[in-house]
């Protein structure tokens, strides 16, 4: 284990090779030179592949698998029977990234998560699948340890935000003790003053006034000193993967503003995985290096932010984008189109493509045939017989790289 | 130019007791058309609901005057009141707890029109709730009409909830919410429906809303208002409002606002407020009231003089220094 006490700065550890599958990460500044000039090259190449080709995007190549979830199955026991509420999902989650997970209400984005650290309700059922982690030690497939072992990891290697959750404050004990059961349950030997010091360093990154909220009860902070609070716990042990169920639904627009930039901060400051899950999907524009859209229990398209808004390739990614109302000239004047229709019941199982009667672009073969989820160019994922009929939302013109 | 349905004058209410008085609404003046748009934005707790309530009739005003169709509301007859309750109508920010769990939709949407006798017999009561059904875009309407408010989504509680202010055909709605808790696929379908159902029907709407950006979208053809602790710091036509904002508040909130575009969102320029906590209403801050969040605030005037709304043709701005 790395030495959390150390009080320089709680979220950075020493080294990123975690990885011991694919630990080729560069080393000397000549090499990462290199490196990124070849992967210009071929990241180019890789989207000269993508009809319309007019997209410039520069996919990260030099990506350190955390996480990996394969063909993961989760149903639920129901009166009515089994619900499918992850319907055979892949995805990585890879270091020092931000990955969304955006899809309509019900189509699994918690029980996805929830997965993540095994924490779904009791009549949960893991199917199939495995959830590889890459951790300090080796890999382990999540779905296969004991309740003991699970705890270890949650909120040391990987932490969660509940959706809703600031109710999660005991309403009779204060902030601090928060902090010091949370880290007690992990590190049992660390002085009240040593945590205390930690929380308070997190807090006034959060632009609270520590003192203040750490002798508070939950019901004397505002809710977006609450939302603050609670991510700043959520950081206490250094986590590499923090998980956050809609981190600002229900908070006023000025609030969430200072959430976000807070959040990027940290995320510019420090080394950790990041997943959002929002319905909001101005939210995961903004703070998203990947996102992942979910359907019915499964991804159907996954890739860097800018494929999604600009050049989606999944139909319902499409339909999605295409009815957020915005603010900035141009856009939203025309009248906004939603998608039509209603998700499947997840009790049955399909034989089609799940969108498909939603869908404007299916084909005969999506009524009979369940598309896999395929890669269209690099890191850019979809699960869609049709892709290259989805129009493009914005042209390359306003696409520009970074560097 | 249609006619002023709406005409609030310098309204003000207060809730609590004598010494405890705490201020909800503090004089806001403003009229709304006949067949007109009006959207209002805040933050929470500015009085947004209060508002909508004191407009329904469901809250009364302590000063200032509300007049609709020309006649003050609350020196209406007892007959002339129930009449105004059923030209305005509220659907509230919360579809659950507004929808009855023991009754289907049916029952729901039916008991209001055999209250005010707006249908005799059942076979009427069946075609009207199928049309209104049908209005709010529930189709197969077999599909709901027996249905329970626990059985239906978010988005069609929502829908049922507007039906039901629609059983009495008002001709004014306030619309608290109604899609903050909805999915975008289905926000823009229920925001589309209550447009085309003004186009119907010639409705006036008081729509409520924390997202400036489907205020935009809303109120295309309308105007916005933006409220700050009880007063209204900005009105006008929303391309106005949006195009070229005026008050420092209402532009850190038009800057504040994420966009669903990885590009815009992440070079939008942003109004930086002063980093303090909202006031509380018992304790508002003298001059304008905004001036302990406004960077431009100068003393004395800010701090010391009560500021009104003012200026000329439609665009309003309430602030010492526009
Ligand atoms: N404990 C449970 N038992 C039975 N069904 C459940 C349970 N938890 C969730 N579900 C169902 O599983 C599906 C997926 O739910 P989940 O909470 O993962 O969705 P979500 O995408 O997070 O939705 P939202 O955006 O509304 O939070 C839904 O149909 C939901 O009703
Ligand atoms: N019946 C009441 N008695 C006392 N105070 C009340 C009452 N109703 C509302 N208030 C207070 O009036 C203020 C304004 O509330 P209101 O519900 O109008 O705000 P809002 O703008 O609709 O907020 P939100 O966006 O959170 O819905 C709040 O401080 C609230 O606590
Ligand atoms: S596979 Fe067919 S039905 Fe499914 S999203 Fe693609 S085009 Fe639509
Ligand atoms: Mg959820
Ligand atoms: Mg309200």
């Amino acid at each position: 284990m790395t030495d959390k006490n150390s009080n320089t700065n709680y979220y950075s550890r020493p080294g990123n090779n975690r990885d011991p599958i694919n630990n080729d990460r560069p080393d000397t500044a000549d090499e990462i030179k290199e490196q990124t000039e070849a992967q210009k090259v071929k990241s180019e190449s890789a989207v000269a592949d993508l009809d319309g080709g007019d997209l410039k995007i520069n996919p990260k190549t030099d990506r350190n698998k955390l996480m990996e979830v394969k063909n993961l199955h989760i149903a639920y026991n129901t009166d009515r029977g089994k619900l499918h509420a992850v319907n055979g999902v892949d995805f990585s989650i890879y270091n020092n990234e931000t990955t969304a997970v955006i899809g309509e209400s019900g189509c699994g984005k918690t029980t996805l998560c929830l997965a993540l650290l095994k924490l779904t309700e009791k009549n949960a059922r893991y199917l199939s699948g495995e959830i590889i982690y890459q951790g300090d030690e080796q890999e382990k497939n999540i779905l296969k340890l004991d309740e003991g072992e699970l705890r270890k990891l949650r909120w040391s290697d990987i932490s969660l935000v509940f959706q809703a959750s600031q109710s999660v404050f005991n309403p009779v004990i204060k902030i601090k003790e928060h902090f010091i059961d949370t880290v007690r349950a992990h590190q049992r030997g660390l002085s009240a003053k040593k945590i205390l010091k930690r929380a308070r360093n997190l807090l006034e990154q959060m632009q609270l006034d520590a003192d203040r909220v750490l002798s508070s009860y939950a019901h004397e902070l505002s809710g977006g000193m609450k939302q603050r609070t609670l991510i700043a716990l959520s950081f206490i042990l250094e986590p590499k993967i923090v998980i956050f169920d809609e981190p600002t639904t229900a908070l006023d627009v000025l609030t969430q503003r200072k959430i976000l930039d807070l959040l990027k901060t940290i995320k510019e400051k420090n080394d950790f995985s990041l997943i959002i899950i929002t319905h909001d999907l101005a939210i995961s524009a903004e703070l998203a290096d990947n996102v992942a859209t979910m359907y019915a229990g499964k991804i159907v398209e996954y890739g860097p932010v800018e494929s999604i808004y600009y050049q989606p390739r999944h139909p319902y990614s499409y339909g999605l984008i295409k009815a957020v109302p915005k603010i900035v000239a141009g856009e939203g004047e025309e009248g906004l189109t939603s998608i039509t229709g209603k998700p499947p019941d997840l009790i049955e199982i399909q034989e089609q493509c799940s969108f498909a009667p939603r869908c404007d672009f299916a084909s005969s073969k999506c009524y009979n045939t369940i598309p896999s989820l395929n890669n269209i160019a690099e890191g850019h994922q979809v699960a869609c017989f049709n892709y290259q009929e989805v129009p493009s939302i914005k042209d390359g013109s306003h696409v520009q790289n970074s560097d | 130019m249609s006619r002023t349905l709406i005409e609030v004058k310098d309204i003000s209410k207060s809730f609590g007791e004598k010494n405890k008085k705490v201020p909800v609404l503090r004089g806001l003046t403003f009229n709304i058309k006949a067949d007109e748009i009006l959207c209002v934005v805040g933050e929470s707790g500015c009085g947004k609901t209060t508002l909508g309530k004191v407009l329904a009739g469901l809250e009364g005003y302590n000063g200032g005057s509300y007049l609709h169709e020309k006649k003050e509301v609350n020196k209406l007859s007892k007959k002339d009141f129930k009449l105004f309750r059923r030209r305005v109508q509220m659907i509230h920010q919360d579809p659950f707890a507004s929808l009855n769990p023991t009754q289907n939709v049916f029952t729901i949407l039916s008991a209001p029109l055999y209250r005010h006798k707006i249908v005799k017999g059942y076979q009427q009561a069946v075609d009207k709730v199928n049309s209104l059904l049908d209005l709010v875009g529930l189709t197969p309407v077999q599909d709901f009409i027996d249905k329970f408010p626990h059985q239906l989504s978010g988005g069609q509680r929502q829908r049922i909830s507007i039906a039901r202010s629609l059983t009495l055909e008002p001709a004014f709605l306030i619309v608290d919410e109604a899609v903050s808790m909805i999915d975008t696929s289905l926000r823009i379908s229920i925001l589309n429906n209550l447009l085309e159902i003004q186009n119907k029907l010639k409705v006036a709407y008081f729509f409520i809303t924390h997202d400036l950006a489907v205020a935009n979208y809303f109120a295309q053809k309308g105007r916005i208002a933006v409220m700050y602790l009880g007063k209204i710091v900005e009105i006008a036509p929303t391309e106005e409002i949006i195009g070229n904002p005026r008050h420092p508040y209402t532009r850190a909130l038009i800057g504040a606002i994420p966009e669903a575009d990885p590009e815009v969102t992440r070079q939008k320029e942003r109004f930086k407020l002063k980093d303090s906590e909202v006031p509380s209403l018992q304790n508002i801050p003298g001059g304008c009231a905004f001036h302990t969040r406004c960077p431009w605030a100068e003393k004395p005037i800010c701090y010391e003089k009560e500021v009104r709304l003012t200026g000329s043709g439609q665009h309003k701005t309430a602030c010492h220094l526009v």
